[in-house]
């Protein structure tokens, strides 16, 4: 179970890296950070029911904050500059 | 007649934030996270937030919203899961104006948030807000059919999320306005 | 690790990965945005259930609850930020109606 979630996580992380790559537009590049980002987080949270481990959630709500603060950053930087 | 309740909002969320991120919920943890929420929201007082707090709360209304929302977030995925797994999906893109019918910043903020989350919509934009008078959500679809089926759902959901925090004049414009637009549409 | 909470998290991680999937297969911006945006939060919703049910310790489920409660605020208006902010340096294909652009060059209709 946990070995097909973490193929399953890799490939969808997989997919989000080849937009922040390919992506064509920087707006493209951050649809791909933020979806990674969601997919580490879920990530996090699978290992940590694979540990048993209820502190190492903590961590996961350092990286939804970040995750906002990051997207919401990137907006605003991409409002200012007007490409 | 559900009863409503009139909470200082911050207060209690950063109560229940502190609850949460300690893990405890005993008095005392409770009682001290309130006094430093109080202290908190008196030294930094939000500056500049006209109406964003949201100080009417029914709680039947609130679940009722929150189980519709969660039934939508469900459905919402699924949709998008079997039209990526699909090849050649059709799809049918628009941004329609969607005039909403309060003007509290926190309620269209809801409302902007809970169609975001519901099936082929995205909130793209919000206009008009610096003025009193109710803002306009643009709404991008993936299918769309016609403006009033997509309006009828925004509707749908202003209607609960104004049931559940709005106040009592509010609940009773938008039911006199939402029954006046599914009449004529 | 039970059958139950294994399911969750399949089917959380599945989402996730139909998310990134969708972000490759869109055409567009906003539509890579649908998928972005609402695939991985319910897929974070779906893998929190599983974790509490699996962990089940005070401290995780508060944990857990907290950082659901999180994702679900934050996921939708950093989507809004995004694509609000991204309407000048994308073109954004549309097929049919584009009521911002309409209203934006003569002024609010009253449709």
């Amino acid at each position: 179970m946990i070995e097909a979630s973490l193929v399953m996580l890799f490939i969808g992380a997989g997919c989000f890296m080849y937009r922040l790559l390919r992506g064509p537009s920087l707006p493209d590049r951050v649809v791909g950070v933020d979806g990674l980002l969601s997919t580490i987080v879920i990530a996090i949270v699978v290992v940590a029911t694979d540990k048993h481990s209820g502190l190492t959630v903590e961590t996961v709500l350092v990286a939804v904050l970040v995750g906002f603060v990051g997207t919401t950053a990137l907006s605003r930087f991409i409002e200012r500059r007007g490409d | 007649m559900t009863p409503s309740v009139r909470l200082p909002t911050l207060v209690l969320w950063l109560t229940l934030l502190w609850a949460l991120l300690w893990g405890d919920f005993s008095a005392a943890s409770l009682l001290a996270g309130l006094a430093i929420a109080i202290a908190v929201v008196v030294i930094a007082r939000p500056t500049g937030v006209r109406g964003i707090q949201l100080t009417t709360f029914h709680p039947v209304s609130a679940l009722v919203y929150l189980g519709y929302f969660m039934y939508q977030l469900v459905k919402s995925n699924l949709h998008v899961a079997w039209e990526i797994i699909t090849p050649g999906s059709k799809i049918d893109r628009a941004i329609v104006a969607v005039p909403m019918h309060v003007s509290t910043a926190g309620l269209v903020t809801l409302v902007g948030n809970s169609v975001t989350l519901t099936p082929g919509t995205l909130t793209v934009d919000v206009r008009g807000s610096d003025n009193d008078r109710p803002p306009t959500l643009y709404i991008h679809v993936l299918h769309y059919k016609d403006s009033a089926t997509v309006r009828a759902s925004v509707y749908r959901l202003e209607r609960l999320v104004v049931k559940a925090f709005g106040t009592r004049q509010q609940v009773a414009a938008i039911d006199a306005a939402v029954t006046k637009v599914s009449g004529d549409d | 690790m039970s059958i139950v909470s294994g399911v969750f998290l399949v089917v959380g991680s599945a989402l996730a990965m139909i998310g990134g999937i969708g972000t490759v297969r869109f055409p567009d911006f906003l539509s890579r945005m649908h998928a972005a945006a609402k695939a991985p939060t319910l897929g974070l919703l779906l893998v929190a259930i599983g974790a509490a049910i699996e962990i089940g310790t005070e401290i995780a489920i508060t944990t857990l609850v907290l950082v659901v409660i999180l994702q679900l605020l934050s996921s939708p208006v950093g989507a809004h930020a995004l694509s609000r902010a991204s309407r000048r340096q994308v073109v954004v294909q549309l097929d049919d109606v584009d009521q911002l652009t309409r209203d934006e060059q003569d002024g609010p209709a009253a449709d």
